[in-house]
């Protein structure tokens, strides 16, 4: 018999960090399936999309621990296996809209995990959630350039923003109204980021991961809580119904990142009445960078002010948590409630904004954007089609629209959706004003536009320069 | 409260069932090395080699801040006092002796329930009667007060595997309720809680037919979880009520099963209890049991007795797999305090980074940080060590148990609590 030594104790729980990563991944993987379905019924290019955005966000991940583990000198399979590199990006790609770029989410991955993980030394190290950190980049350095294509459609989020957060009774539920109504905004029927518009399935995938000893209930439900109650104080305050507060924590992923990044343990203190008055500040965080900076993106921001923040909670709860129950439960509370008044405070007294009714519309993937969705129906452009890409177009220029007169005629040769060259054959509106519209520069200006352009007609020769464009737009519309 | 603290406890596998409906198995032995170091006590041989002793004849002593009798468990000869690993790995002195056939005893005096509180008392010190659920604190002195409201007899027996209490009570039903009334009668405290896990039903049915007629006696089924076999852990389950140092600032004692047992089977025979009952458990031994041996026998024949270890290479522990101490030699010796040897196979954890999750500051049940004090020790801070109260840690094992990233957290805690020690030193 040999005899080995082995400090006690021997039993360890079963539960390991591989598993709780695991678990969190399935929760993860239950709210991006409904994405994916969502996408679907956008149309399949979406859907497709939402795969590739998780599979490049993956390679970029995996590829950047890889070449972490060659350059200190570890074993790849093993950083593998210890670094989980599989859960920031999924994070990240459930924060961005649907149609955003491949090259979009590859960069922004490639920031969250260097400069949101690995500079820090890898897993347990970091100090801000990874995603986060990837979605800040996105949010403030990609703004222009995150969409695939020129679908952008307005999210409850931005326009509860551009309405001020808070608005009078009547805006609001026209606003609400226009989304579909408190049913939609729960189950997350409209178009927003992939992970975070259904907050119902959010809240049971978060309730099923706290069963599980995944994440601490007490986050969320604080940082949903002070929120929800702040709201509610507001409604009263305003005239508006519980339909408010319910709003307000369904939206602009406060959902998602109370139970998905919030939780983060890397990122947030290590006792209960830290990690409460961890998520009581990042609620305040998040509507103070509502209401008062009007920006749809409080919940990610909130998050990264607060993990900077969370070594100085953990400080002031660093004590033998028994004696100091009570000093613990009175900073607790005291946060709490000290966060929901200047929550209300603020949501009282910045100035309520207007909507208008049917100011937004829902977004269809399938409608037109750019000059196919222009009317220029008064036009009334007639298409022949002379072959070999060329058209005749006869439209209503000024004359024929005012008085009766003649109309104008253009010969337009189209090549693969765009214009190749415009010639106007037949000029009937009046020289000297109209003219300005059809000279050679106007027309060659118009070579290129595609059904998606968004062209604008020249000022002081309104009449003419519609006909050319009304023209172009049949000649498109014949071709496709 | 636990909504901002934690549950400072937590369910652990306790596989008693593989030990708890064997048979005990009587271990005879030819030869004894009575450990003179028992826990924290150091004693001192009162006898000389060639000498020859009677079963209760003393046989060392500490005689300084404690009273702590070391008796003889056989009688024969005196053959060796030579230094021996202890169960407390350190070499210490230990009396061998070499075992006859007459089995003579030197008799205590006997004791009735009619004695009074310091009679039973001077009792604890004459027998030399330590709490045997491991610290071995003098008896006698933990019950000179008279601040006792409640007494509570501990056979709780958190720790995986042991099943030495219940065993001993289930045995020893009489000389139990003989003890357990004579603990009742020296803490002169109103009510006595006798803490048991709620699972071993059949026993606490036994107890409650046992303590039928006694009304200030309540039978207490607890929660299956560690460390619930502590006295503060126990002392809240049971008072709802927590202290800085001792439970009798609650106004409680808490005396271990086995040391009523030994008290009561020592006032009704007046003899020594030359023997005890010890598990011998784990997942590397082919036939875990309970074997009565005499104090003394050293651990090899416990093992050889229970069939030996399935796989060669073994790490053989003192006491639970979470607080005993593990030991690399097998002439270690049975002391009046060791409840158990378990006996495990080799094992590998995956261990991963920190997750700085706080699962062993929400489950240690001194509600320290652990985790916080692994970094104050990698900084060597020791201000921030003392502001974490690092010396509370009782080393009950919870923090590494619980850590899911399989870190050896206990073992930082325990070298912290050193590093502390030496510097305030
Ligand atoms: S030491 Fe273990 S249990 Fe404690 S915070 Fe770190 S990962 Fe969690
Ligand atoms: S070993 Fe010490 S620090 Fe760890 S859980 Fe037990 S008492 Fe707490």
């Amino acid at each position: 018999m040999e005899f080995i030594y082995k400090t006690t104790p021997m039993p360890r729980r079963p539960l390991t960090t591989s598993k709780i990563m695991l678990r969190l991944l399935a929760g993860l993987l239950v709210v991006y399936a409904y994405a994916l379905y969502q996408a679907y019924t956008f149309g399949s290019e979406y859907l497709i999309n939402g795969i590739l955005l998780l599979v490049v966000a993956e390679v970029v991940s995996y590829a950047c621990e890889a070449v972490y583990a060659l350059m200190t000198k570890q074993n790849i399979l093993e950083i593998f296996k210890t670094s989980f590199p599989y859960i920031t990006p999924l994070i990240l790609v459930l924060t961005v809209p649907v149609n955003t770029s491949l090259y979009v989410i590859g960069v922004g991955t490639f920031l969250a995990v260097v400069f949101g993980k690995l500079v820090f030394g890898g897993f347990g190290q970091n100090i801000f959630n990874p995603a986060a950190v990837g979605r800040a980049i996105i949010a403030t350095s990609f703004a222009g350039v995150v969409a695939l294509d020129a679908i952008t459609s307005p999210t409850l989020t931005t326009t509860l923003a551009n309405a001020g957060w808070v608005s009078d009774s009547a805006s609001f539920y026209y606003m609400l109204k226009d989304f579909g109504g408190l049913g939609s905004v729960l189950t997350g029927d409209y178009f927003a980021a992939m992970g975070e518009t259904n907050t119902l399935l959010i809240l049971v995938v978060g309730v099923l991961l706290s069963i599980f000893d995944v994440i601490d209930f007490r986050i969320p439900l604080t940082y949903l809580g002070v929120m929800f109650l702040g709201a509610t104080v507001i409604a009263l305050v305003s005239g508006l119904g519980i339909d408010y507060p319910i709003t307000f924590i369904s939206t602009g992923g406060a959902a998602f990142g109370a139970v998905f990044m919030l939780t983060d343990p890397v990122t947030n203190p290590q006792t209960r009445p830290g990690k409460i008055v961890f998520s009581a500040l990042a609620a305040l965080f998040t509507i103070a960078i509502r209401f008062l900076g009007n920006l749809p993106e409080g919940v990610i921001f909130s998050i990264l002010l607060v993990n900077m923040i969370s070594p100085v909670i953990n400080r002031i709860f660093a004590n033998k948590q028994v004696d100091s129950i009570k000093r613990n439960i009175i900073i607790t509370f005291a946060t709490i409630i000290v966060s929901i008044l200047i929550l209300v405070i603020i949501g009282t007294s910045v100035e309520k904004g207007t909507y208008k009714e049917n100011t937004f519309k829902k977004f269809d993937p399938n409608a037109e954007t750019g000059l196919a969705a222009d009317d220029y129906s008064s036009c009334k452009a007639k298409v022949t089609d002379l072959g070999d890409g060329k058209y005749h177009v006869t439209v209503r220029g000024f004359h024929a629209i005012e008085d009766g007169g003649p109309d104008n005629e253009f010969d337009i040769v189209v090549k693969d959706g765009k214009v190749v060259s415009v010639e106007c054959t037949v000029f009937s509106d009046t020289k000297g004003i109209g003219d300005a519209a059809i000279s050679e520069d106007a027309l060659s200006e118009l070579v290129g536009v595609d059904l998606s352009s968004e062209v604008d007609t020249m000022s002081g020769c309104t009449y003419t320069s519609r006909s050319v464009v009304a023209a172009i737009q049949a000649a498109l519309k014949e071709a496709r | 409260m636990a909504f901002l603290i934690g549950p400072m406890q937590h369910h652990i596998e306790g596989h008693k069932e593989i030990t708890e409906a064997n048979e005990i198995i009587k271990i005879g032995t030819d030869e004894v090395a009575i450990s003179l170091s028992i826990g924290a006590h150091i004693a001192t041989p009162t006898v000389q080699v060639g000498d020859r002793v009677k079963i209760g004849d003393l046989i060392g002593k500490r005689d300084d801040r404690f009273y702590v009798p070391i008796f003889s468990s056989v009688s024969g000869e005196v053959v060796a006092i030579e230094k021996r690993m202890s169960a407390s790995l350190k070499p210490s002195d230990h009396v061998i002796i070499k075992k006859d056939d007459t089995d003579e005893f030197k008799d205590f005096e006997k004791l009735s329930l009619d004695a009074s509180k310091e009679e039973i008392i001077a009792y604890m010190k004459t027998i030399g009667l330590l709490g045997q659920g491991g610290a071995g604190f003098p008896s006698y002195i933990k019950y000179a007060t008279d601040k006792c409201e409640t007494l509570i007899i501990n056979a709780v027996e958190c720790e995986p595997y042991i099943t030495a209490d219940v065993r001993n009570i289930e045995e020893h039903l009489d000389e139990f309720k003989y003890g357990v009334m004579l603990m009742l009668k020296a803490s002169n405290a109103s009510k006595c809680f006798v803490a048991m896990k709620s699972f071993h039903k059949e026993t606490i049915e036994k107890l409650i037919k046992l303590f039928e007629d006694e009304e200030k006696i309540v039978v207490k089924p607890v929660k299956d979880v560690y460390p619930m076999g502590w006295e503060r852990t126990l002392t809240y389950e049971v008072l709802k009520k927590r202290y800085d140092k001792l439970p009798i600032e609650a106004g409680a004692i808490v005396s271990n099963a086995t040391s009523a047992i030994t008290l009561g089977s020592t006032a009704l025979s007046g003899r020594y209890c030359y023997e005890r009952i010890v598990t011998v458990s784990g997942d590397n031994i082919n036939n875990p049991h309970n074997v009565i041996c005499r104090i003394g026998t050293p651990i090899s024949k416990l093992i050889e007795a229970c069939g030996g270890v399935k796989e060669d290479r073994a790490i053989i522990i003192m006491g639970g797999p979470m607080m005993g101490t593990c030991v690399t030699k097998d002439i270690v010796t049975i002391t009046p305090i060791s409840n158990a040897v378990n006996i495990f196979k080799e094992q590998h954890f995956k261990e991963y980074a920190c997750l700085r999750c706080g699962r062993c500051v929400e489950h240690c049940p001194s509600s320290l940080m652990p985790v916080s004090i692994i970094e104050a020790y990698k900084f060597n801070d020791i201000a921030e060590l003392e502001k974490l109260h690092v010396s509370d840690c009782v080393e009950c094992g919870m923090c590494t148990f619980i850590c899911p990233s399989k870190i050896e957290v206990t073992e930082s805690i325990r070298r912290a609590k050193k590093l502390l020690a030496a510097r305030k030193r």
